[in-house]
């Protein structure tokens, strides 16, 4: 229990015995995770596929390392300029985020299950006592702003659900499925969070097969920063 | 019942494991064994004693396990050496790990560790459970069990044998039959709450094991916890809203409980997209749809025979039922290849019928005439709903699958 909670402090998740076994390269951070921005796309990204090689799965797990995502050039003084640079800045988290048409997180009984593993997941972190690092962001200002090509692929209103747990992200995309999955890389809270619009009041799905009512709209307010 | 077993020498078995969880029968090696299968269970060596229930007892206190039969959950068993040259590491270099492991990380936290806390309000609400209600409801609670002991086997022994060969995968399901055992202990608490436990030990000495191959582990296990999910939620929510059908604390555990059977379903999804041989061909459509349509028409045929449990909860089984399988349809969608159109409104026009036809052939079997006579009588009934079975398989299906492999499947999100 305290070593697996020993990974949740650093925000990462723990690299399998396995791969680090097969790829020496595991401490060494390889150009891939340099540019957070470029691997990002999961679904239509290379790296999502099966056939991506370990190294790679590898290559992310070590990139969940802080320290190794800041350094953009491979020459000693590029690496030593960013290491002055990282002491003199406050490290910055790196963010991870599934986005889709607000209407498939929020008006769509197969996806209410996200308001249940919310929940569980306060009660969780309150029982274990770690800090919320998961949030709602209704439009966020980031896709439009980084992501230009990617952004018109998402219907409006749209929203992220975003955290600096990769593993967890990694989950809620395996869950979810027909979300777009985002790898931020190390960008200020204020940036990561900011919130471009409004959500806006869901009419009532046309077909409702349910015996029981939906959750309360605005169960989400609550996970929308402040 | 006859029916069912009627159709599994025809080898279209349905089967229907329980409140928990629908697990379809396959042509599978035992189906030959099946008739060794119904002495063992009761083979106990003391003579059974028979409580004012009817129900069998093994020795005081402890509930003879229900025969076996189509409609009873199974214990299962597949080819173990398949599986680890499936997940070794060595043999496929490019086992997609990522989601995996994320899955290992989200097992590790045990959101459930201090859930499954019992309190002194279940014995007295036992108690309180008289008349029809109290027979249906330790089937109930039986069938759940013996479902959720099911998992706890097979996920333990898989986390025994691929230790070698995939830690990742053999943690994980380590860690899934840890909340199974958990989940099992529960409900056989709660049987000892009706004076009627199971022995689990002796289950597992004497149960009959079914075997699959991995794949169709792979398939089938999928769906039984996604659609046990689907039922759990539904239950609770329900009550939620109806309070004075609450008639035994158990069901206030439901949504956190539930929360386990919907990753234990996301673990074998990743299982899916990490061998996509067996998703991506036309047998793999064949198989999506035959689970898929094995575990909706048992669990529609089976809870329609238990209406009274349902309506007890306040539940209108025909409602509750669509909307399991309608968004455990939908659930599935986001893995395997093709499913069944159950919102084309021929789909549950032919459920229906199958209904009136099962409860025909269940009335037959209650006749006071020699049995060759009810099998000739029920002749007509089971060609009937082998026709519209066979119409339920051919009707057109929907194209489906994670987005992950079939990108042209979204080009909006």
């Amino acid at each position: 229990m305290q070593h697996q909670l020993a990974w949740h402090a650093r925000g990462a998740s723990k690299p399998s015995l396995s791969s680090t076994a097969l790829n020496p390269s595991i401490s060494r951070p390889t150009a891939i995770h340099a540019r957070p921005a470029l691997t990002s796309l999961a679904p239509l990204s290379a790296s999502s596929r099966g056939s991506r090689p370990i190294v790679a799965a590898a290559a992310e797990s070590a990139a969940q390392q802080p320290a190794a995502a800041t350094q953009p050039s491979s020459s000693d003084a590029a690496q030593k300029a960013a290491k002055v640079l990282e002491k003199a800045t406050p490290k910055q988290k790196e963010w991870y985020a599934v986005v889709a048409y607000a209407e498939f997180f929020f008006n769509d009984p197969q996806n209410e299950s996200l308001a249940e593993q919310l929940r569980e997941r306060v009660r969780y972190f309150k029982e274990i006592n770690r800090e919320i690092d998961f949030y709602i962001v209704p439009e966020p200002r980031w896709l439009d702003q980084k992501y230009p090509e990617q952004a018109k692929m998402v219907r409006r209103p749209c929203a992220a659900i975003m955290s600096t747990d990769k593993s967890w992200i990694t989950f809620m995309k395996l869950r979810l499925d027909r979300v777009l999955r985002f790898d931020l890389g190390p960008i200020p809270d204020s940036e990561a969070l900011a919130v471009g619009g409004k959500l806006p009041e869901f009419k009532k799905p046309e077909k409702w097969t349910a015996p029981y009512p939906g959750y309360t709209p605005g169960w989400w307010e609550k996970f929308i920063p402040q | 019942m006859a029916l069912l077993g009627g159709m599994q020498r025809q080898q279209l078995s349905l089967r229907t494991a329980s409140g928990s969880k629908a697990v379809p029968a396959l042509p599978a090696r035992s189906v030959s064994r099946r008739s060794a299968v119904r002495c063992n269970a009761a083979a106990a060596n003391a003579p059974a004693q028979t409580d004012e229930l009817g129900f069998k007892k093994m020795r005081e206190g402890i509930k003879e396990a229900g025969e076996e039969s189509i409609l009873t959950p199974r214990f299962y068993t597949t080819d173990f050496d398949e599986m680890e040259q499936l997940f070794s590491l060595e043999k496929n270099p490019n086992l997609k790990l990522d989601e995996l492991e994320a899955m290992l990380n989200e097992f590790k936290q045990d959101y459930n560790q201090k859930h499954f806390v019992r309190n002194e309000s279940f014995k007295k609400a036992a108690d309180n459970v008289q008349g029809p209600a109290r027979k249906i409801f330790i089937e109930f609670l039986e069938r759940s069990c013996t479902a959720e002991f099911s998992g706890f086997l097979l996920y333990k022994e898989l986390g025994r044998r691929l230790k070698k060969t995939n830690p990742v995968v053999a943690e994980i399901f380590t860690l899934m039959s840890r909340d199974e055992a958990r989940h099992a202990g529960f409900l056989n608490k709660a049987m000892s709450d009706f004076n009627l436990a199971l022995d689990l030990g002796f289950l597992t000495r004497n149960r009959k094991y079914t075997f699959f191959k991995p794949k169709f582990i792979f398939y089938a296990t999928f769906l039984s916890e996604k659609i046990g999910y689907w039922r759990y939620i539904s239950i609770y929510r329900h009550l939620q809203r109806n309070p004075e059908n609450q008639m035994y604390p158990l069901f206030e555990y439901f949504e956190n409980w539930c929360q386990d059977e919907n990753r234990h379903g996301d673990f074998f999804t990743a299982v899916l997209k990490s061998q996509p041989q067996f998703l991506d061909d036309w047998k793999a459509k064949l198989w999506s749809r035959f689970f898929c349509l094995s575990v909706y028409i048992t669990m529609y045929l089976n809870d329609h025979q238990r209406t009274a449990f349902y309506e007890s909860l306040g539940l209108n089984t025909r409602h509750f039922n669509q909307h399991v399988i309608i968004e455990t349809n939908k659930s599935v969608a986001r893995v395997f290849p093709q499913v069944p159109d159950c919102e084309n409104p021929e789909f549950f026009e032919r459920m229906n019928t199958l209904v009136d036809l099962n409860q025909k052939v269940a009335a037959i079997g209650n006749l006071n005439v020699p049995s060759p006579v009810k099998t000739v009588l029920r002749a007509p009934l089971i060609e009937r709903m082998l026709k519209e079975i066979t119409q339920l398989f051919f009707s057109a299906p929907m194209r489906a699958g994670t987005v992950d492999l079939n990108p042209a499947l979204q080009s909006v999100y």
